[in-house]
C-alpha cells in the first residue's frame, strides 16, 4: 500500500479508515466543512491525529488549499528554494510545468495571478518528485480549459513517474473519467470507499409505477417518490428488472449527490 | 549551510540590511566621540549610546519575533516545512546564519563608548561588545520562541519588547552587582572608609567589634545623626563600604555576557522541544515510512472495517 489511514480522528474528521495502493488516483470528495482538508493535512503530516495513524510510503508533496508560497520569491526562487531544500529535485520538470503553463518568469508570486500562484506551488510539489501528491482543491482557481490541461498533465505525470495521486474537491464534474477511486466524506465520516468503475457498475437506478418498497434486491441509496412515480437507486450490482420498471446506470455526480443527500 | 545562507538572505535580506547599516553607524559615531570630543559629533555620540540601549531590542522584535510567527501567519510553513528539510534543521540553519550574525552585529555596537571618557567605568558597563553580543543571541532567542507560541506578528513583536524589557531591567537592578562577592573598606572612628578611585560603591554602614556590620538600633536611627549615637553607645567601632573595584568590569561584563548566553539556550531549547514534539507540525516527508511488508498487514488487522470493505471490493 502507498497511503494507509487507520481510524484517524482530528477536529471534524471521525473514525477514517482506508488504504490506497501505488499509482492510484483517489479523489476525495464531500461539501463544505466535511473534513476534506483537514484529512489531507494529517496525511501530509502537518497535523498529528487525535486517534489512529496514517502513513505513507516515500516522499510526500502537498499542495495545501490556499496555495501558500512567499510573496517575495521571484518564480526563479521558488525553484532554487526546491532545489536547495529536497534531497531529490527535478528541475526539467518543475521547469516544464511552468513553461507549459506559461507562468511569466520575472514577476514576484504576489504579483502573480491566482491561477498562475497554483502553476507554481504545483511546479515546487511535482519537481521534488514526490511518490505521494497530496493535492487539496487544485482547480479552484483554474479556468475551466485550464482545468482539462492540467488534470491531463497530472494524469500523465502520474501513470509515467508511478506517483499516487490524491485530489480533493467538491465539483464532482471534475472527477469523472480522471479518478480511478472514490473517498466519499460527509461530516467528517467515510461515506463511501471504492473503484469508481466498480461502483459506476454497482449502483443502478430502477423508475416505476409508485411503490413504498424497493423493486430490487440490495441496499438502497435514495428512494424518490412522486405522484404516480417511484425512483430507487439501489447498489444492486446490475441486477435485470421487468417491464413496467426501467433500469439505467447513474452517472458519478448522480451517484455522489445521492450518497450527500441520503446522509444530510 | 550553503542552503540556509541562501534561504535567510533570499527572505531576509532588507531586514539583516537595515540592522547592519543601524550597527554600522551606532559603533562609528560611539568609536568617533569617544575621548570626550564634542560639537556637531555629541548629539551623535548621545544617539549611538541610545542604539547600544537598544540593539538587542530590536534583534529581538525585528529578526527574533517574525521569523516564525510570519510562516505560521501567512500559512507559508506549508512550503518551509513541507520540503525535505524537517522544521527542526530549518531552525537550526536559520538560527546557525542568523545568530553569528546578530553577535557579530552586537559586538559591533558594543565596541566604543561614546561619552563615558577616556577610562573605562561602571556607567558604561553595557559598552562592551561582549555584553552587547550577549543582548543580541539572547534577543534573537526570545523573539523566536514569543513567535512559535504566538503565530502572530505584531502580537510577536509586542510581546517580544515587554519580555526584553523585563529580561535587561530585571538583571540589571538584581543581579548584576552581585556577580561576585563585594569587597570590603572598614575604617576606624578616626577616620572614613573609600571606594577606590572609580570603584561601584554597593552599600555601607556600621560595623560592630567583630568587624562585621551592625544593625542600627532603634534609639540611634531616631536621632538625626547616628553616628554620634553608635560611638558613643559602643554598638559600632567604625563604619564600611562595600564595593566593585573598577579591576572587575571586564570580568563582570563577561560574566553578564555567560548569563544571557546561557539564557538564550534555554530559550532555544524550549523552542526546539516544542518544534519537535508539541507544536503539531512534524517532518511532513517520509514521517511515517510503511515498511513494505510488515506495516499494512498489522493494519488490517487493527482495522477490521477496512479490512471488510477490501474483503468486499
Amino acid at each position: 500500500m502507498s497511503v494507509v489511514a487507520a481510524e484517524v480522528s482530528k477536529w471534524a474528521v471521525r473514525n477514517v479508515s482506508f488504504e490506497l495502493p501505488p499509482g492510484s488516483v483517489t479523489a476525495v470528495v464531500g461539501a463544505n466543512g466535511s473534513g476534506k482538508s483537514t484529512l489531507l493535512n494529517v496525511l501530509a503530516g502537518h497535523l498529528p491525529p487525535e486517534s489512529g495513524h496514517t502513513a505513507v510510503a516515500g516522499r510526500v508533496a502537498y499542495v495545501p488549499q490556499h496555495k501558500p508560497m512567499y510573496k517575495g520569491f521571484k518564480v526563479a526562487d521558488v525553484l532554487e528554494f526546491g532545489r536547495r531544500m529536497n534531497t531529490v529535485w527535478d528541475n526539467e520538470r518543475a521547469d516544464e510545468w511552468l513553461t507549459r503553463f506559461k507562468v511569466p518568469r520575472r514577476l514576484q508570486i504576489g504579483d502573480l495571478s491566482g491561477g498562475q500562484r497554483t502553476h507554481v506551488t504545483l511546479a515546487l510539489a511535482l519537481g521534488s518528485r514526490p511518490d505521494v501528491l497530496l493535492l487539496d482543491e487544485p482547480l479552484s482557481e483554474l479556468d475551466p480549459l485550464a482545468r482539462r490541461k492540467v488534470v491531463g498533465e497530472l494524469l500523465t505525470e502520474v501513470s509515467d513517474k508511478s506517483m499516487t495521486l490524491i485530489f480533493s474537491t467538491h465539483v464532482v464534474a471534475e472527477i469523472g473519467g480522471v479518478a480511478d477511486r472514490l473517498l466519499l466524506l460527509a461530516d467528517g465520516r467515510l461515506l463511501v470507499d471504492g473503484d469508481t468503475d466498480e461502483l459506476l457498475e454497482q449502483h443502478v437506478l430502477y423508475t416505476g409505477p409508485r411503490v413504498s418498497e424497493s423493486p430490487v434486491e440490495g441496499p438502497v441509496v435514495l428512494a424518490k417518490h412522486s405522484k404516480s412515480q417511484s425512483s430507487y437507486l439501489v447498489r444492486s450490482g446490475g441486477t435485470q428488472i421487468a417491464e413496467p420498471w426501467t433500469a439505467r446506470y447513474v452517472t458519478l455526480e448522480e451517484l455522489v449527490v445521492a450518497h450527500l443527500e441520503r446522509a444530510a | 549551510m550553503n542552503t540556509f545562507v541562501w534561504l535567510t538572505w533570499r527572505q531576509h535580506r532588507w531586514t539583516i540590511l537595515a540592522t547592519a547599516s543601524l550597527a554600522l553607524l551606532a559603533a562609528f559615531t560611539l568609536v568617533s566621540t569617544e575621548g570626550g570630543k564634542v560639537g556637531s559629533m555629541m548629539m551623535a555620540g548621545f544617539y549611538g549610546l541610545l542604539a547600544q540601549l537598544l540593539f538587542g531590542g530590536v534583534i529581538s522584535m525585528f529578526w527574533g519575533a517574525p521569523l516564525i510567527a510570519r510562516e505560521l501567519e501567512e500559512r507559508t510553513y506549508f512550503v518551509a516545512w513541507g520540503q525535505d528539510v524537517t522544521p527542526t534543521k530549518w531552525l537550526r540553519g536559520k538560527m546557525l546564519v542568523l545568530g553569528p550574525l546578530a553577535v557579530l552585529l552586537g559586538a559591533l555596537v558594543g565596541l566604543g563608548d561614546g561619552f563615558g571618557g577616556p577610562q573605562e567605568s561602571w556607567g558604561m558597563f553595557e559598552a562592551s561588545p561582549f555584553v552587547q553580543g550577549g543582548y543580541a543571541i539572547f534577543g534573537l532567542a526570545l523573539g523566536v520562541f514569543i513567535g512559535l507560541l504566538s503565530r502572530h506578528v505584531v502580537t510577536a513583536m509586542a510581546a517580544t519588547l515587554v519580555f526584553y524589557t523585563l529580561a535587561r531591567v530585571l538583571p540589571a537592578v538584581l543581579l548584576r552587582d552581585h556577580y561576585l562577592p563585594s569587597k570590603r573598606d572598614i575604617a576606624r572612628w578616626e577616620s572614613t572608609p573609600v571606594v577606590p578611585h572609580r570603584g561601584l560603591e554597593i552599600g555601607n554602614g556600621f560595623v560592630g567589634a567583630d568587624l562585621r556590620p551592625v544593625s542600627v538600633p532603634d534609639k540611634c536611627a531616631e536621632l538625626p545623626n547616628p553616628n554620634s549615637c553608635m560611638r558613643n553607645t559602643k554598638t559600632a567601632i567604625g563604619t564600611y563600604v562595600d564595593y566593585q573595584p573598577i579591576e572587575r568590569l571586564g570580568l563582570f561584563q563577561f560574566i553578564e555576557f555567560i548569563v544571557f548566553v546561557l539564557l538564550a539556550g534555554v530559550l532555544f531549547a524550549v523552542t526546539f522541544r516544542l518544534l519537535r514534539r508539541g507544536g503539531g507540525w512534524k517532518p511532513s516527508r517520509s514521517h511515517r515510512r510503511i515498511d513494505s511488508v510488515a506495516e499494512p498487514a498489522q493494519t488490517v488487522q487493527s482495522t477490521p472495517d477496512t479490512a471488510a470493505a477490501h474483503a468486499e471490493g
